[in-house]
């Protein structure tokens, strides 16, 4: 029997384990050393195992939360102006709460692996590495690379070029360059100039670059968070804008270039049309490149295109429509804000509400569904009336993690 | 005519194996002789891997349900079995043989382990409970 089993060959057993979820090979890091090393710090590994995963279908997903307190407008509630818990609030320091939502429900928190943790976001998710960030203040000061399945964590390091003043994060995103097996943070900014900035920063080389564009190869400037699909960052211009193409500007993370990527045709057949189209490009977990498309005007709600084989305009396939009114027992639609933050395979979409998400099913000829439902937990308010920033997105759980170079 | 090969186990004895079967084998392929010795793999190893060659040399059709019945049966062997079958088909470089035969291991890791993983214990605790686990499947 001594014979039989322990010296199985080092790749054999990389084969076994590779065949093996997450969640079981976590628990692995326990047994011993050399395994603990292959599954948490082994960059190759890791790649191995998500190829493995992905080809095989059995990729877990889970959905990231990101919550912080937040005054929406300082002053407007009773408590919060003017008094002593205003000073006390301007003090407080508001850490983001980061917590992983499985398909059961059920709820983890996260310790995220820095001390710098007010008013992180997140940035982007890819392969289940999450770029965690402040798109809304600091020029790149606080950029990090997590993946929560394993804490594999990196900081960004601050770019070398001489950054101009500005608003950074105007256009950003984050995304796989597969013939490199690179991950890139892309972001767009104007130059007073006729020209545009594109810094790149390329995470297996750790540098920053600069590139420079005309600027007519982005006139782009609302959609912040682009979407990341088959290799490059997707935008699309705002609403109302008659001087612009019905496009979506699309940045190729490979050969560092913008292209344009055309829309549905039927979208913009109205041209006299006084209530202009709002578009947003969206995740689809299945792959696909997705926008949502309402009046600008009209919070009704909206419809869903795939892109159903990338690049062939022909292949636009509108998912549903949907109007929100129809979910009036499932929430209070006239005085609940809510936003779609992304649509699962199966063609559901999961809208975002103050504090709660909601799993909804759209199919065409039927009713509407809510299949699903999640309240975020009160979440360490500081100052009574205080609402909280919310953001939800999706990440993989894999063992995907960068060597140091 | 096609060639016949003549693979030799530790404990001496020969198998012949047709050419088709033995091509699944890399390390046949790549080999200049027909005739082998498999180093550490005993006759009773052995015979099965040139059973599995045979079956998936005279079937067209791998996706064909029956022999993925047949498949799965093969593999439903004792730990030991397994994990000597695993040496010879690495041996070997019969790729499909090890793919199957390695997630038979997973399978078997993933059934056993499932019940702790859907519960929580300490850290000590999980550390001895996976290791256990983990000894009991021979590793």
């Amino acid at each position: 029997m001594s014979s039989c089993v322990v010296d199985l060959p080092e790749d054999i057993i990389v084969k076994i384990l590779c065949r093996l979820p997450v969640k079981s090979l976590i628990r692995f890091t326990c047994v011993s050393k050399r395994w603990r090393s292959l599954i948490i710090s082994d960059p190759k590994f890791g790649k191995s195992h998500f190829q493995f995963a992905s080809q095989q279908r059995t990729l877990r997903r889970k959905v990231l939360l990101t919550s912080y307190p937040a005054v929406i407008e300082p002053g407007s509630t009773p408590n919060a102006c003017y008094d002593g818990s205003w000073k006390k609030w301007a003090e407080d320091k508001f850490i983001t709460l980061f917590q992983s939502l499985d398909d059961k429900f059920s709820v983890k928190n996260f310790t995220f692996p820095s001390e710098e943790i007010e008013d992180l976001e997140e940035m982007g998710s890819c392969n289940g590495l999450v770029l965690v960030g402040r798109p809304c203040r600091d020029h790149y000061k606080s950029l990090f690379i997590w993946n929560p399945s394993t804490g594999f964590f990196r900081k960004i390091p601050h770019p070398s070029f001489r950054m101009k003043s500005g608003r950074y994060f105007l256009n950003y995103g984050f995304g796989h360059v597969s013939a490199s097996d690179d991950y890139k943070l892309v972001s767009v900014v104007p130059d007073p100039s006729d020209m545009l900035e594109v810094h790149i920063f390329s995470l297996s080389a750790n540098i920053w670059k600069v590139i420079t564009a005309p600027y007519s190869s982005f006139p782009c400037w609302v959609n912040r968070h682009g979407t990341f699909s088959n290799g490059a960052i997707h935008w699309v211009t705002p609403c109302g804008n008659k001087t612009l193409d019905p496009v979506i500007y699309a940045f190729i993370l490979a050969e560092e270039e913008f292209r344009r990527v055309p829309l549905p045709p039927v979208l913009w057949q109205n041209e006299e049309d006084r209530n202009p189209t709002k578009i947003t490009t969206l995740v689809h977990l299945g792959g696909y490149l997705c926008i949502w498309s309402r009046k600008c005007f009209d919070t009704q709600g909206g419809e869903v295109w795939a892109m159903t084989e990338y690049g062939v305009p022909e292949s636009w396939v509108k998912l549903f429509q949907f109007n929100i009114h129809d979910f009036c027992n499932v929430f209070d639609v006239e005085q609940s804000p809510w936003d779609l933050c992304l649509i699962t395979e199966g063609d559901t979409m999961v809208l975002r509400l103050n504090k709660e998400l909601l799993w909804i099913e759209c199919r065409n000829e039927e009713k509407p569904v809510c299949s699903g439902r999640y309240r975020l937990e009160k979440v360490q308010p500081k100052v009574s009336n205080l609402a909280f920033y919310f953001r939800a997105t999706v990440y993989d759980e894999t063992l995907v993690s960068v060597a140091e170079c | 005519m096609s060639r016949v090969f003549k693979l030799k186990s530790s404990d001496n004895e020969t198998f012949e194996v047709e050419e088709a079967a033995a091509l699944l084998s890399e390390t046949i392929k790549s080999s200049s002789s027909t005739e082998i010795t498999v180093p550490n793999v005993k006759a009773e190893i052995l015979g099965k891997v040139v059973e599995w060659c045979n079956k998936h040399a005279e079937s067209e059709d791998t996706k064909d349900q029956l022999i993925k019945e047949w498949d799965a049966e093969f593999v439903s062997v004792d730990q030991h079995v397994l994990f000597k079958l695993i040496t010879a088909a690495d041996y070997l470089q019969i790729k499909e043989l090890v793919d199957q035969l390695t997630q038979r291991v997973g399978d078997m890791i993933k059934a056993k382990t499932l019940k702790t993983v859907e519960m929580t214990y300490p850290t000590f605790n999980v550390e001895r409970e996976v290791q256990e686990e983990l000894k009991s499947l021979g590793f």
